[in-house]
């Protein structure tokens, strides 16, 4: 059977050396990459076109979200964050940009071979200690009432609400008109049960169907 | 009575909870084209540590400093204040602390491995 191709990403050197010492002696795998940072990272993924990434979230210069947010979605490489972050930001961002898996780097081998074997089948994988998070965002949009959850459209308005920006703005933003932008601002005020615009920013905050400060 | 290869072995004890970064480490170490250094052990906090050094008798120890599970109050009472004779190194990414020297996990290479080995007093296992 062809090995599954990997690129390793992390700036720390030595975990480095030794986690793709670990996946060279697995015989499903072959490392056919490695990078130490976001900008390296990208090169080697788009030049070896491996079947997996395990990719490191804090390092120098551009760090692993941007990565993400670069590659999808052209590439088609399966990605697993390998992290010591238990962020909101980091987790919740890398689901957004399409990561695959979010695994914590106290992750033993075998749970991490048997990961990078579920996202190649199309499945994802989160580490435990990370999935009462994820729980907990969907528990507060189920607590919508039984609404529907906003639309990709809508939840793009809510963004731009939440960065401060006028209906003009917004419309300019999203190539929509003004009016258009005001019938999204209306159905998502009605949703979220807000009485106005600050409020629907606040309550979609709390609600983690968006990220404050990004 | 050892044999002399035995009694030049370097005896390396790895305190990590993170067993990618320990058992990396290990095979890192194991994989040197030298045969003098044995990963005698790794354990998950400085109150293993303790016992693991009462039974192996390491003759170097690296500390995954920036494990929470390893207190670091604990790692400098017990290791960098205590009586006994012990060789420690300490990688973590924060660069700035007084008195300790710690490696900058992010650029450390294996080849400072070697160095450490290398500056290693010939005597220092037997006389710990």
């Amino acid at each position: 059977m062809k090995p599954i191709h990997l690129v390793v990403v992390d700036d720390h050197a030595l975990f480095r050396a030794g986690l793709v010492g670990l996946l060279s002696d697995m015989p499903e795998f072959e490392v056919v990459g490695e990078a130490a940072d976001g900008e390296e990272a990208l090169s080697v993924i788009r030049d070896r076109k491996p079947d997996v990434v395990l990719l490191d979230v804090n390092m120098p210069g551009k760090n692993g979200l941007e990565v993400v947010r670069e590659l999808r979605p052209h590439e088609k490489c399966c990605i697993i964050m390998l992290t010591i972050s238990k962020e909101d930001d980091d987790l919740f961002g890398a689901i957004t940009y399409g990561a695959d898996g979010y695994l914590l780097k106290n992750v033993g081998p075998d749970e991490l071979r048997k990961a990078i074997i579920q996202v190649v089948n199309g499945k994802s994988v989160l580490s435990p200690e990370v999935t009462r998070q994820v729980m907990h965002v969907v528990a507060g949009m189920q607590s919508v009432g039984g609404e529907a959850i906003l639309s990709a459209r809508e939840l793009e308005v809510l963004t731009c609400l939440a960065r401060g920006m006028t209906t003009s703005q917004i419309a300019g933003e999203l190539f929509i008109t003004e009016n258009t932008v005001k019938t999204h601002v209306r159905h998502i005020m009605e949703k979220l049960n807000a009485a106005n615009r600050a409020e629907a920013v606040s309550k979609a905050a709390k609600m983690g169907l968006i990220r404050l400060g990004n | 009575m050892e044999t002399p290869s035995r009694e030049f072995q370097r005896r390396v004890l790895i305190v990590s909870s993170h067993p990618l970064f320990g058992l990396g480490l290990r095979r890192l170490l194991d994989s040197r084209p030298q045969t003098d250094v044995v990963v005698i052990g790794i354990v998950e906090s400085v109150s293993e540590a303790m016992g693991a050094i009462d039974h192996l008798r390491p003759d170097l120890i690296i500390v995954d400093y920036d494990d929470e599970t390893v207190s670091r109050e604990e790692v400098l009472m017990r290791f960098i204040e205590g009586g006994e004779r012990l060789r420690i190194v300490l990688l973590s990414l924060e660069e700035d602390h007084n008195d300790i020297v710690i490696y900058d996990r992010r650029t450390l290479l294996t080849s400072k491995i070697d160095d450490w080995l290398a500056e290693w007093p010939a005597d220092m296992g037997s006389t710990r």
